[in-house]
């Protein structure tokens, strides 16, 4: 028998969303009340010393000391996963919809790899080096994601109109010649000029970009909102072109404006962590599996999701193994993959894969 | 016909399919509210194009769309989804909606740009899915209903959008006889009761022809007939659309004319243009065979291999009728626009088009 999930509400909607938000505020907390001494966000806000710190923990001496470690140290760390997370599987959500193939993520159209190059170049240009105060790197990882993006679009439009499969098909080959670009450039170049991009190449929430926060959290949560607002649009779309079309819905300029969107905010999140993995593919699937296929509630829901999931793999990325810290694409993987088995399996009663 | 303005009509529409040849060129046909029309022609003869064109989902590349006194361009496609409701071949559906969810998208086009639904809308999709008898499935999966099930969602679906056209391709393609006539029952009391004008398109002729209260019979993207049943359906125009013998009579028992089949033609007529190297290949083949059989066969000749081979083209291609006196030059020459068809060729139905993958 397969799970019913009923027909979307006002007060279902809030419900959901709500207990997620709720979840996500806690998870959050958590996230930065751990670490390598004992402070937790309760002490910080008590504005009190920790009674006991872990043993092996670095003792924190005074209250404002705590505080400084939990909302300057620590906070922007785990908000930058929650906002990254976030754009992931609000992304993977319109991108399974509109380019309707559930293997589809928020880098099938190549957004990664033109990060990448971006990247790569920039450093063996020596920029990062010669502007050490600019974010050149990361800017320069968002201009070859744009560039990317905008080559795929004009690749695969046909007399203005853009088609999924050429798009898909376009995509995938721009992010294997990227990539291989990539691996050109790694041969050639010798490996100490390229330390700093080749942690970025495996997905990290970086420590040395805290400036940036402010300006994406600002883009990356309008984004967000926006793409929240996409799910009545997307569930014509993911019934096919022409039934979206029979219902009224300007397919072209939605799915441009759409993926336009998810690509730039994929962008923005890829050129300040790298490309992180495995959360735009399985959350999207997760929440669909939790919450059902309405994307008015799936887009949002797999925004909180993703914030969750990202900030709960990073803290664990800093803390497994510390004082060593795993890249938390690792992470992703190693937790999230086994985690959706167990979520597939659980529900595998339902059609869900047919 | 009545003679009010058409509720959907077709104006001088022209239509191709990239790297195809014209499919429909200056075609025109108007719809009147009211009827209940079946669109028949043989595969490839532009029933789904012109479903499609009718009901906005494709542009014309000439001539107008007119949806009740407005061109279809100049309407806004929600405008258009609230006139006209479409019900395709489904694709796969890829999430797992329920039947409620699949009928409540059919309320898109009177939602707000992102609301929700309200109980008003609520309302209608349940009516649609009574109408279908289907209320006591909405909460199952779409995927868990059987084929007739679920073709009769996707019917509540477009139902739910309120419209005054409800345009169907193909609405029983691979349905059982039940379902079929489930199907058909459901339209028809749709038509008569709440006046809703119904176009499909059909393979089967005989629920066509039970069912439709006008017959649009396509050949080639022109149309080949156009009336009510009973004049419509008739042995010539058989074969003459769907290269079949068959035989049309009256069912006793409804007063609709049934068909029954007999047997398709063998090769089916052929276009003159395309195949002249064809011709000029069988001319010589002929030759070739004259040749053959003026030498020496003895007893061997009834089943000399060569002569097998030699004239089973030239059989099926029937060479003789295509030689005939008349029909040669023709055949050779190609079709002219400027040139009439000479008796035989017409006869011999030599110009039409090549079928079109549609």
């Amino acid at each position: 028998m397969s799970r019913r999930s009923p027909p979307l509400t006002v007060r279902r909607l809030a419900a959901v969303l709500g207990l997620l938000g709720m979840l996500m505020i806690a998870c959050a907390a958590v996230c930065v009340s751990i670490g390598s001494s004992g402070v937790t966000v309760l002490d910080a806000l008590r504005g009190a010393t920790p009674g006991n710190s872990p043993p092996g923990g670095v003792p924190v001496p005074d209250a404002s000391l705590a505080a400084d470690l939990v909302f300057r140290v620590r906070l922007p760390r785990v908000a930058l996963a929650g906002l990254a997370g976030a754009a992931l599987g609000a992304a993977g959500a319109v991108f399974q919809a509109i380019l309707r193939n559930p293997l589809a993520d928020p880098y099938i159209l190549g957004v990664s790899g033109g990060a990448a190059l971006g990247a790569f170049l920039a450093t063996i240009a020596g920029l990062p080096a010669a502007l050490p105060f600019l974010p050149v790197r990361e800017a320069s990882a968002f201009a070859g994601a744009l560039l990317t993006i905008a080559f795929i679009f004009v690749l695969s439009s046909v007399r203005g109109r853009i088609a999924s499969y050429p798009m898909l098909l376009i995509g995938v080959i721009t992010n294997t010649i990227n990539l291989s670009l990539i691996l050109f450039i790694q041969t050639i170049v010798e490996t100490g000029r390229l330390h700093g991009v080749r942690l970025w190449l495996v997905g990290t929430v970086p420590i040395e970009t805290w400036g940036l926060l402010g300006p994406l959290a600002a883009t990356l949560g309008a984004g967000i909102a926006l793409l929240a607002l996409a799910g009545r649009e997307l569930n014509l779309l993911s019934a096919g072109e022409d039934v979206a079309r029979s219902l009224g819905l300007g397919v072209e300029r939605s799915r441009l404006l759409w993926i336009g969107l998810a690509s730039f905010l994929t962008a923005a999140v890829v050129a300040v962590t790298g490309p992180i993995g495995f959360v735009g593919l399985i959350v999207p699937h997760a929440a669909r599996l939790l919450f059902g296929p309405d994307h008015r509630l799936l887009v949002p829901s797999a925004a909180l999701c993703g914030a969750i999931f990202l900030m709960a793999a990073d803290t664990l990325a800093r803390t497994i193994m510390a004082p060593t810290e795993l890249p938390v694409g690792v992470i992703t993987a190693l937790c999230g993959g086994p985690f959706f088995l167990w979520l597939y399996r659980a529900q595998r009663g339902s059609s869900y894969f047919e | 016909m009545s003679e009010a303005a058409p509720i959907l009509a077709a104006r001088a529409v022209r239509f191709r399919y990239p790297d195809a040849p014209p499919l429909f060129d200056d075609f025109s046909i108007g719809i009147n509210e009211g009827e209940f029309v079946s669109v028949l022609g043989p595969n490839g003869s532009g029933k789904t194009t012109l479903l499609r064109l009718l009901s906005g989902i494709l542009a014309p590349e000439g001539g107008d769309v007119v949806m009740a006194g407005q061109p279809v361009l100049s309407l806004r496609p929600r405008q258009r989804a609230r006139l006209v409701a479409v019900v395709l071949p489904e694709s796969s559906l890829l999430f797992d909606f329920s039947v409620l969810e699949v009928v409540l998208m059919g309320r898109a086009p009177h939602l707000g740009l992102f609301g929700l639904e309200g109980p008003a809308d609520f309302a209608a999709a349940r009516a649609a899915l009574s109408d279908v008898d289907l209320a006591d499935h909405q909460d199952k999966r779409l995927r868990e209903l059987s084929s007739g099930e679920r073709q009769r969602a996707l019917i509540a679906r477009a139902l739910a959008q309120q419209p005054r056209l409800l345009l169907l391709d193909e609405p029983t393609a691979f349905l059982d006889l039940k379902h079929r006539l489930q199907i058909y029952d459901i339209l028809r009391r749709l038509n008569r009761d709440r006046r809703l004008t119904v176009v499909t398109t059909s393979h089967d002729l005989n629920l066509a022809a039970r069912y439709g209260s006008r017959l649009i019979v396509l050949r080639a993207g022109r149309l080949a007939a156009d009336g009510v049943p009973v004049a419509v359906l008739n042995a010539d125009l058989l074969r003459s659309v769907y290269d079949t013998e068959a035989r049309v009579e009256i069912d006793p028992g409804t007063g609709a004319p049934y068909v029954v089949p007999i047997a398709p033609i063998a090769g089916g007529p052929r276009e003159p243009g395309q195949h002249s190297w064809c011709a000029v290949f069988l001319l010589a083949l002929f030759g070739l065979s004259l040749l053959h059989s003026a030498s020496p066969h003895g007893d061997a000749q009834r089943d000399c291999a060569t002569c097998k081979a030699l004239h089973a083209p030239l059989i099926a291609h029937r060479l003789e009728t295509m030689a005939a006196p008349a029909g040669l030059p023709a055949l050779l020459a190609g079709p002219r626009a400027d040139r009439p068809l000479t008796a035989d060729a017409r006869r011999f139905n030599l110009l039409r088009a090549p079928p079109v993958v549609a």
